[in-house]
């Protein structure tokens, strides 16, 4: 065994030859072995072959929309994927996070940013509650005891305040989409209603955020949803 | 109403006067005839005796009756040649009383077969008259129908319509078709002209709109000699269609039936050129949309591409001379001239491609409910890297209800009011940005700087497109503001500027917004 085989596997999928050198120097500069693959069936074949521990996906692929990579991967593998496009807009963000990408960065993005993300959705998968106690800045939640406290000070939740924040603190650093959210916390009817998501996450703010209109928690993603920000 | 009598009405008016005259002319013609007749027979009333002749009287009758005479003339005709018959020949000569039996059966029986003969005829005649009269029509139907179906154009239609319509009703012709806004409209066509009409076609137009009960066809009317039809489909009137008729007087009833007829035909055509123009738009627009999109998308990802890589192989060579301490001399300062310089080209790329969206109308608003809050956190971290050293204060209703509004141009527009407050405040300057609702409808939202303020008179042209004030930093080509303009206008709305009372520059964005109130305990 050398000391190769210990380190995370990551594999890229993009067609620009130069993005991918790119990402590859970065990667490997990040620890990671990485792998890379110019079309959508060319990365799933790798996917199958290389079995990497993350998976860096542009969504304009000569051959199939990256969307579509997804759409197949998720049919039999749960490796976590960062979607990395040149797309800015909303729909196509949510569209991509709702067919089970990880995350969503667009280009152009800062190496670091990228290397911070990949180790946030491989640190944790989805919905993942191992812990008993989640701790993040001044926010300590132990799940056993349903007790959530900020800055020493124990905080009175409601139950939907509360199924919101254990939601997204098991999703930490990762956004998760409105329509998730309503899904889980409201249940499947719900998924049209994001205006009384807005409300909750308001009262929630207020109780846990220092200064609501500056939250240093909980980010809004613009259009798509919420994402709990990972502990310095 | 005068305008509103019907068509027919003035058709029997018409024809009345015109048909006592032809009455009159074939009373005169069967008399005639009948006097003929009856002096013949006087020359040969010694040779045949005087019962042949009541047969010869009554071939006269049948002849007559195969003519194209009216009934009351074959009867008229019947009358005469009974009383010649009887006056003439009868014994006693010279008198009408009938003396022998034979001679009165004789003398009705004359008299039955003549006027059964005569209406036998006749009605067979109308029959033929009508299948001629219907031949008539359906050939003229059918030549209407064959030239509109040939035409290439409506405009060729239209003319062969009035031409076709003028030589069947032997008048003058005008169609004109109701623009978009219920004008005439750029179809029009006339045949048979002397002259140019003098038809008021908007009045004509209007009023049959009037008299158009909704779900029923406003029916044809006269007005100034001219007898005016709706071009009309179940929707709407297309247009209307004139027909001269002080001329040649009025329409009669079967006529009538066939103006009508062509005036359906010729609505018909209208309506199907309208569609076919409307679908071939419908199509032209789509294509157009398609071949644009596919070319942005690909200038945006060829110009964006170059620029990732060029700012993220910055990114790392900076992270991997950290270490080093700047070993090579000067190798940090330049990296970093690269990162500001790619950033700034970013920047530009994005402007310029934002603009020709907007400029091409390429855009599609996706209105969400949002809060202002979070619109402006997004905002203010677009622009973050640029807002490093200024104080931002935000002043903002503590009640703020949710808004709908495309959440994405409002923090591009707001993002780039920040930065271009951050581009003309000096470092450490406070930007204040102050948030509200007018009439529960419109979102304003307003960015002021400590800046310079604008320059006289350049509170419009700041908008213009590569327009840069004389106090311009260096770094931009102008396009910030313009950008801001175009959101606006996509979203409805619109931006100002002014300068403060203090110092600096005001620019306020005003936007039409859904507003929802909802109660705190929900």
């Amino acid at each position: 065994m050398n000391s190769q085989s210990q380190r995370p596997i990551a594999l890229v999928v993009d067609d620009e030859v130069q993005i991918r050198r790119l990402l590859l120097m970065a990667l490997e500069a990040e620890g990671y072995t990485a792998y890379e693959a110019s079309n959508g069936e060319e990365g799933l074949r790798a996917v199958v072959f290389r079995h990497p521990d993350v998976i860096v996906l542009d969504l304009g692929l000569p051959d199939m929309e990256g969307t579509e990579v997804l759409r197949r991967l998720r049919e039999w593998s749960t490796v976590p994927v960062l979607v990395l496009s040149i797309r800015q807009d909303v729909a196509d963000k949510v569209q991509a996070l709702d067919l089970g990408a990880d995350d969503y960065l667009t280009k152009p993005f800062h190496p670091a940013e990228l290397a911070a993300r990949l180790r946030s959705i491989r640190r944790h998968s989805p919905g993942d509650s191992g812990l008993p106690v989640f701790e993040a800045g001044s926010l300590r939640i132990d799940f056993a005891a349903r007790k959530v406290m900020v800055a020493g000070q124990d905080v009175r939740l409601t139950a939907t305040e509360y199924a919101l924040l254990r939601v997204l603190a098991q999703n930490v650093g990762r956004v998760v989409t409105h329509r998730h959210l309503l899904r889980l916390v409201w249940g499947p009817t719900a998924e049209g209603q994001s205006q009384y998501l807005r409300v909750y996450m308001n009262h929630l703010r207020k109780r846990i955020e220092a200064d609501p209109s500056q939250p240093k928690l909980i980010r809004t993603e613009p259009g798509i949803g919420y994402r709990m920000l990972e502990p310095e | 109403m005068e305008t509103e009598r019907p068509a027919d009405t003035t058709v029997t008016t018409g024809s009345r006067r015109a048909g006592r005259r032809a009455a009159c002319m074939e009373l005169a013609i069967v008399l005639g005839a009948v006097a003929a007749v009856t002096g013949l027979c006087w020359l040969m009333r010694d040779i045949t005796g005087y019962w042949p002749i009541a047969w010869i009287y009554l071939a006269l009758i049948s002849f007559l009756a195969t003519q194209p005479l009216g009934y009351a003339a074959i009867v008229a005709a019947a009358v005469a040649g009974g009383l010649a018959w009887n006056f003439f020949f009868v014994p006693p000569v010279f008198g009408i009383r009938i003396k022998h039996f034979q001679d009165a059966v004789v003398f009705v029986t004359y008299f039955a077969v003549a006027v059964l003969i005569g209406r036998l005829t006749t009605r067979l005649r109308q029959r033929e008259l009508e299948v001629r009269n219907r031949e008539h029509q359906t050939a003229a139907l059918y030549r209407l129908a064959q030239g509109l179906a040939d035409s290439a154009s409506v405009e060729e239609a239209l003319a062969h319509a009035t031409q076709e319509t003028a030589r069947t009703f032997g008048t003058d012709c005008h169609v004109v078709l109701a623009g978009a806004d219920g004008r005439p409209g750029p179809g029009a066509a006339s045949a048979g002209m002397r002259g140019q009409p003098a038809i008021r076609w908007q009045s004509a137009l209007e009023t049959l709109r009037a008299a158009a009960r909704p779900g029923t066809c406003a029916a044809p009317m006269t007005m100034d000699g001219w007898l005016h039809l709706p071009l009309h489909t179940a929707r709407r009137i297309l247009g209307l269609m004139s027909l001269r008729t002080d001329e040649r007087g009025a329409l009669a009833p079967e006529e009538c039936d066939l103006v009508n007829a062509f005036a359906d035909r010729i609505a018909a055509m209208v309506e199907r050129y309208d569609l076919i123009a409307g679908a071939s738009r419908t199509k032209l627009a789509e294509e157009s949309e398609r071949v644009y999109k596919t070319v942005l998308d690909c200038v945006s990802h060829e110009l964006k591409t170059p620029l990732a890589v060029l700012q993220a192989a910055a990114d790392s060579l900076s992270a991997a001379l950290e270490p080093t301490g700047g070993a090579m001399h000067g190798a940090r300062e330049l990296v970093g001239e690269i990162q500001t310089a790619s950033s700034r080209l970013g920047r530009i790329v994005d402007g310029l491609l934002s603009m020709t969206r907007l400029d091409a109308g390429r855009y599609r608003l996706d209105p969400v409910w949002c809060d202002v809050d979070e619109i402006i956190a997004s905002a203010r971290l677009q622009v973050a890297d640029l807002l490093a050293g200024h104080d931002v204060a935000i002043k903002m209703p503590p009640d703020m209800p949710s808004v709908r509004v495309d959440s994405g141009f409002v923090e591009q527009a707001l993002a780039n009011l920040l930065a271009n407050a951050a581009a003309y405040s000096p470092p450490e300057a406070r930007i204040s940005l102050e948030a509200g609702l007018v009439d529960e409808a419109f979102l304003v939202l307003q960015v002021s700087d400590c800046g310079p303020g604008l320059p006289d008179g350049d509170t419009e042209r700041v908008f213009e497109k590569f327009y840069r004030g004389p106090m311009a930093p260096p770094g931009g080509v102008g396009l910030g503001l313009s950008v801001v303009r175009g959101l606006m206008h996509a979203l409805g709305g619109e931006v100002t500027a002014q300068n403060s009372h203090g110092q600096g520059a005001t620019f306020i964005l005003r936007m039409p917004v859904e507003v929802r109130r909802i109660p705190e305990s929900a």
